[in-house]
């Protein structure tokens, strides 16, 4: 069962409230932001990004959301924050060759491994407007719910983009590609 | 369709990478920066606070003695170069604005081709035009480079992100007396989140240094009043 910052607040220190998280939550939150920056180095300064401003921020916490949307959402703010900056504008790289190497030494591997490495591909193409949502529900098992409360958009937008974002996807693998998935 | 999200989750991981992305080197280094900042919280505030008195007093003091500032003749063109910028900078976001930025968030990047192939090799930039047609005239080629990695479009950029709608309601320059052409400027800039009748006001400060052609070389800012900071409250 999921627990509440107010835990901490009442029973631990900040710091304590920030490691459970690190714990609990770090490993999805950090994945999440190197979907949107792709490089490891900045995935690394942007999570301790977000655990300062978790931590400046956790007294006003008030449970309105769950503490697993509050946090994404302020990981999510972070990154783009940090992406409409003018200057990481200039500088936003691609996928690590060294991994597009590894999805691709593929010759031996089934067709359909090569089919769901080039829908990753492709998600992590799409613009960031939709690249987010697929994170979040097809990677990270977000609820409709959960992504318009983690990303502030409402959810009718949500599955706006999810539809929106399929069709670039079988745009550009061609066929109808992403059906399978809801 | 669980064994196909079970599939796609397996591919993406093979990018993100399969060894885990928190280390404990997370938890120290944060911890370390929570430390570090709580050591600086206990300089007495008082000291602080006087330290800061003498400061601006002596630096007023040297100001009225030398003459340091000097207002500027209005008929400086670089004056009308410095307020031009400054106003295109501070207000908006203007419906052409706001048009490039949703047309930057929808570029779809182009990925290479062969052995690139899936490799996104450059992102189609619409706010480029923006700037060459408002503010590259009147920078130098360096200085606008900097002038966008710094101060650049943030303003209108972040405005446009949370909704504000900003003006410029004084707008102060003073040229320095000192070799070469140094300009210190204080912006009163209004902000108001649309849909609000709220007006608040923040003050943007820095300094420009002009060249011999007219054209801003470095673009410096020294405060924006908390106005970036303000913008991003109320997300």
């Amino acid at each position: 069962m999921e627990r509440r910052v107010e835990d901490f607040i009442f029973r631990g220190t900040d710091e304590e409230a920030i490691v459970y998280i690190i714990d609990y939550y770090g490993e999805g939150i950090k994945r999440l932001i190197f979907t949107y920056v792709k490089n490891y180095a900045q995935t690394d300064d942007l999570f301790q990004d977000f655990l300062l401003k978790v931590y400046q921020n956790i007294g006003q916490f008030q449970g309105k959301s769950s503490l697993k949307t509050w946090l994404y959402r302020i990981a999510i703010n972070t990154c783009k924050d940090y992406l409409r900056s003018p200057i990481n504008r200039i500088f936003s790289p691609g996928i690590k060759s060294d991994l597009i190497k590894t999805s691709q030494s593929a010759e031996t591997q089934v067709l359909k491994k090569e089919y769901y490495q080039q829908l990753a591909q492709c998600i992590f193409s799409l613009p960031i407007k939709y690249r987010e949502i697929f994170v979040l529900r097809f990677y990270q098992d977000f609820t409709i719910k959960e992504i318009s409360e983690a990303v502030g958009i409402p959810e009718s937008t949500v599955r706006t983009r999810i539809m929106r974002g399929k069709k670039k996807i079988q745009e550009q693998l061609g066929g109808d590609g992403f059906e399978e998935f809801e | 369709m669980k064994n196909s999200n079970e599939q796609l989750k397996m591919a993406m991981d093979e990018i993100i990478g399969i060894e885990p992305l928190v280390r404990e080197e997370d938890k120290t280094k944060f911890l370390t920066k929570v430390h570090k900042k709580q050591k600086m919280y206990l300089v007495p505030k008082l000291s602080a606070a006087l330290l800061f008195i003498g400061l601006a007093g002596w630096l007023l003091f040297l100001a009225l003695n030398s003459g340091g500032l000097q207002q500027a003749s209005p008929t400086d063109k670089n004056i009308k170069t410095i307020e031009t910028v400054l106003n295109q900078m501070l207000t908006g976001p203007s419906k052409e604005f706001s048009k490039a930025v949703d047309a930057l968030e929808n570029a779809v990047p182009k990925t290479g081709e062969g052995v690139n192939s899936g490799i996104i090799t450059s992102t189609p930039d619409p706010l480029r035009q923006y700037t060459d047609k408002y503010f590259k005239p009147y920078f130098t080629e360096e200085g606008l480079t900097d002038y966008i990695n710094t101060s650049g479009l943030t303003f209108l950029m972040q405005a446009d992100w949370y909704g504000y709608v900003l003006k410029v309601n004084d707008l102060k320059i003073e040229k320095l007396e000192m070799e070469g052409n140094y300009y210190d400027f204080t912006v009163t800039v209004s902000y108001q989140k649309t849909g609000s009748d709220q007006q608040n006001t923040a003050e943007v400060t820095g300094q420009i240094n002009v060249n011999d052609e007219g054209k801003i070389q470095v673009f410096s800012m020294f405060g924006d009043g908390g106005l970036l900071e303000k913008m991003t409250e109320g997300r």
